[in-house]
């Protein structure tokens, strides 16, 4: 029924678009090494979280992404 | 191999506990500790005419350790490291099972058993690392321009899934990739930075009273100790080398402090007691090369935020083999491919 009408492009992504969520990452990242190295005790727990949204964004990205066929 | 024999250099403490598990306790929990000088006289008693080297103090429990050599001037003779209860001067015993495992692993990941070549070899394999690092994350921005972050592409090619795994697990990665990578270079040129500071900001302060034959110590150690730690009161003290050792000069008991903060306990000052007449020579605080050096050790090998953050440092480190892999892997196809289409 459809058949006939045209393919929608995607549209290209800006640097900013792509790179959004990776720079965020690396700054949480290297906030939170930093933050266990400079103090802790119960601070150890906030950058081990801060260190840990890279492997959140990985298992988000597996589990609940909608995947392109 | 960096990532293989890293893995369980991460957890070096703990597998050094489950191998060697003890029941170990001080004579005199409650009791007050020896003196320094009580201390050393049990420990060359027990090392039958050697004279010492170093001294260390355990972190977690009341021991010293004491280093000890036969004869300083003969190249070869044979170490003597023995632990020794604080409270008592009774021998502790050794807990150095799987103890050469564990220095094997570590010096295939440090030099290769090169020594300073290999140091030197290693470091250059990082610069080169850290290269390909930052030429993915170029890469990254064309073959992410029409996808979403996080896409991964499993109903096409086993190319494309790889291209895409490769891709996403590199990107959220970097901090800890770079960061891992830098300080390990960094850790590669210790040989050549810790030279540096003898050669120039410790020069002055050796050289003034370097002299030919080695001293026996005849001052009091817990006297040297104190004018120390009274020249920096927000300092502990961390270990004494003594004349005649690497760590010291012919003279001199040079007795390294570190600071008492998070961040500051990597950093150490030496400072240098007459060892005969148990006069306050000087210190020397550390140049910024060598922070950089002392702060990039625990950022490596990640054993600065308890047991949480060196689970996470080895799933990184499990993930970065994933990524090697998978970029090889990715390489050796298209290259493939291009033979096939050329």
């Amino acid at each position: 029924m459809n058949s006939h009408l045209p393919l929608k492009k995607k549209p290209r992504k800006t640097l900013r678009q792509i790179f959004l969520i990776p720079v965020a990452l690396f700054a949480l990242g290297l906030f939170g090494l930093i933050l266990a190295l400079v103090e802790t005790g119960w601070v150890d727990m906030i950058s081990t979280l801060a260190i840990s949204t890279s492997l959140l964004a990985i298992i988000w990205g597996r589990l609940f992404k909608k995947r392109p066929q | 191999m960096l990532c293989l024999t890293g893995l369980p250099l991460i957890f070096h403490s703990e597998i050094d506990n489950a191998l060697n598990p003890t029941d170990w306790q001080a004579a005199n929990p409650d009791g007050e500790p020896l003196s320094l000088d009580e201390l050393l006289d049990v420990a060359l008693m027990k090392a039958d005419g050697a004279i010492p080297l170093f001294m260390s103090f355990d972190t977690d429990r009341p021991v010293i350790n004491v280093t000890t050599k036969a004869d300083p001037n003969v190249s070869g003779s044979q170490f003597l490291f023995n632990s020794f209860d604080l409270t008592s001067g009774d021998l502790v015993p050794p807990a150095d099972k799987g103890g050469k495992i564990m220095d094997f692993i570590l010096q295939l990941h440090t030099d290769l058993f090169l020594g300073l070549p290999g140091m030197l070899f290693l470091g250059f394999m990082g610069f080169l690392f850290v290269v390909a690092v930052v030429s993915g994350v170029v890469l990254y921005a064309p073959f992410m321009r029409k996808l979403d972050f996080g896409t991964v592409r499993t109903k096409q090619s086993t190319r494309l899934k790889w291209l895409d795994y490769h891709n996403l697990l590199g990107v959220v990665t970097v901090a800890w990739v770079l960061v891992v990578g830098i300080t390990g270079i960094i850790n590669t040129l210790e040989d050549p930075i810790v030279e540096t500071w003898k050669a120039n900001d410790l020069k002055d302060l050796i050289a003034a009273h370097q002299t030919g034959e080695v001293v026996t110590p005849q001052a009091s150690l817990d006297a040297a100790v104190e004018k120390a730690v009274a020249t920096s009161p927000d300092k502990v003290l961390q270990f004494v080398a003594f004349p005649g050792s690497s760590y010291s000069t012919q003279s001199h008991y040079a007795i390294f402090l570190h600071g008492n903060t998070p961040l500051t306990e990597h950093l150490i000052t030496p400072v240098l007691v007459d060892a005969i007449s148990g006069e306050f020579v000087g210190l020397r605080e550390m140049p910024w090369y060598s922070k950089a050096l002392s702060l990039s050790r625990p950022l490596h090998f990640g054993d600065y935020g308890g047991l949480f953050l060196k689970i996470l440092w080895a799933i990184l480190d499990l993930i970065t083999i994933i990524v090697l892999i998978s970029g090889v892997y990715l390489w050796v196809s298209r290259r493939g491919r291009k033979a096939v289409f050329p």
